[in-house]
């Protein structure tokens, strides 16, 4: 009787420690998904008016050659991502110019789907669009994330700056966003993702506004 | 680490209880309601919760003891942003957080020989925190342990000579560990206790 009584105890604060598990969790592809914004607070952005963005969007898929103009990502999401970029700009008040009229900064996007990376890739990537000297960025006063893991695609916009290289000839991005998540799902589903993520990213950087 | 803690205070217990008199066995559902920096963590109740007990009466009045309970806070947060610095970050947080004191106790029984015995009692011990927080595709997990006074005052309802309704509510009060604040929460307990003698 004595050994029920204490098996019947154990067995029930077993089934309640066991219960306790995981309460709960994402359902949903979206809610993996993160938008992350920096920016250089020594940056006037209210002092710049123009900027000019290019017709595709980079895919990072490795080492390139130098002058090799880099994989693009498809058209389908690279409109979208474009046009979202541009939408939001124009919005805040910036004038959009061809890179030869000496635009105030420079937006250029890329998206990586691989593993192990961060946003310090090599400046050659943009050497078949970017109109101005120097071969890397750099970010001045701030740090951005370091982007891990195979299952995740990320999209990055990096405003720059052309007419302020840096001491070693680098081009300064004052502006940086990251949208991170998983790349599953319908290609209408993605695109509604990558709306609300470039939405997102200048929602939260109002200092961008004119 | 935990299971191998808990599975050497319930072997103890079992132990215990075979020769003991006055020996009393408790099991309780417990209702959690964080507090202090907890609560700055997770807002909401937690409804999972448990309490097991072992209490010996040294004499009509004086009873001493031990508890090993478990906790589970949980809560989504809306999408939202989350600024530091220049840096600002949105998605959708979901914060996880399991309690798991482990306590000696000393509880002041009165009502000696009546049906109904109202106690207070106080405990000593060590919690056991683990904390998960999900943002996006990233995990941030941190595991103090935290010294803890809890404060408990509660009745017992004797239905037959071996066995009772037990009804409490204790103030898990943990102290600051080098990384996290105290983990504190209120924890109402409703269960049965009944004599292993």
């Amino acid at each position: 009787m004595q050994q029920r009584k204490i098996t019947w105890a154990l067995a029930l604060a077993g089934i309640g420690l066991l219960s306790g598990c995981y309460p709960g969790g994402p359902e949903y592809i979206d809610e993996y998904d993160l938008v992350y914004t920096d920016y250089s607070s020594t940056v006037d952005f209210k002092a710049k008016n123009t900027y000019s963005l290019p017709d595709s969007v980079i895919k990072l898929s490795g080492d390139l050659v130098e002058g090799e103009r880099p994989e693009m990502v498809s058209p389908v999401y690279a409109n979208e991502i474009l046009g979202k970029i541009r939408d939001n700009m124009n919005s805040y008040g910036w004038t959009e110019v061809d890179a030869t009229e000496s635009p105030d900064v420079v937006i250029l996007p890329s998206a990586i789907v691989v593993t192990n990376t961060t946003v310090y890739y090599p400046g050659y990537y943009w050497g078949w669009y970017y109109p101005y000297y120097g071969y890397g960025w750099y970010y001045p006063g701030y740090y951005p994330p370091t982007v891990t893991s195979y299952t995740t695609g990320s999209l990055f916009i990096q405003m720059t700056n052309p007419n302020e290289p840096g001491a070693t000839d680098n081009i300064p991005v004052e502006w940086i966003a990251v949208f991170n998540g998983l790349l599953e799902g319908s290609t209408s589903g993605l695109v509604t993702r990558i709306d609300r993520a470039v939405d997102q990213a200048f929602k939260q950087s109002p200092y961008l506004k004119q | 680490m935990k299971a191998k803690l808990l599975s050497i205070c319930l072997l103890a217990l079992a132990g215990s209880t075979a020769t003991a008199q006055d020996d009393f066995m408790m099991v309780n559902y417990q209702v959690g309601f964080p507090m202090g920096e907890l609560q700055s963590y997770i807002e909401k109740t937690s409804w999972r919760g448990i309490n097991i007990g072992y209490r010996h009466l040294i004499d009509g009045e004086i009873a001493v003891g031990v508890d090993l309970s478990t906790q589970v806070f949980y809560e989504q947060k809306d999408y939202d942003t989350y600024t530091r610095g220049t840096a600002s970050l949105t998605g959708t947080q979901y914060r996880y957080s399991w309690n798991t004191p482990m306590t000696a106790h000393i509880d002041y029984v009165l009502g000696e020989g009546k049906d109904l015995r109202p106690f207070i009692g106080m405990g000593l011990g060590a919690l056991y925190s683990y904390r998960v927080t999900d943002f996006g595709l990233y995990r941030i997990t941190q595991d103090p342990w935290q010294f803890i006074m809890v404060p408990e005052v509660g009745v017992t309802y004797y239905m037959s000579a071996g066995s009772a309704l037990f009804v409490s509510a204790k103030y898990n009060a943990a102290f600051d560990s080098k990384d996290m604040g105290g983990q504190s929460y209120i924890g109402l307990n409703v269960g049965v206790l009944f004599s292993t003698n």
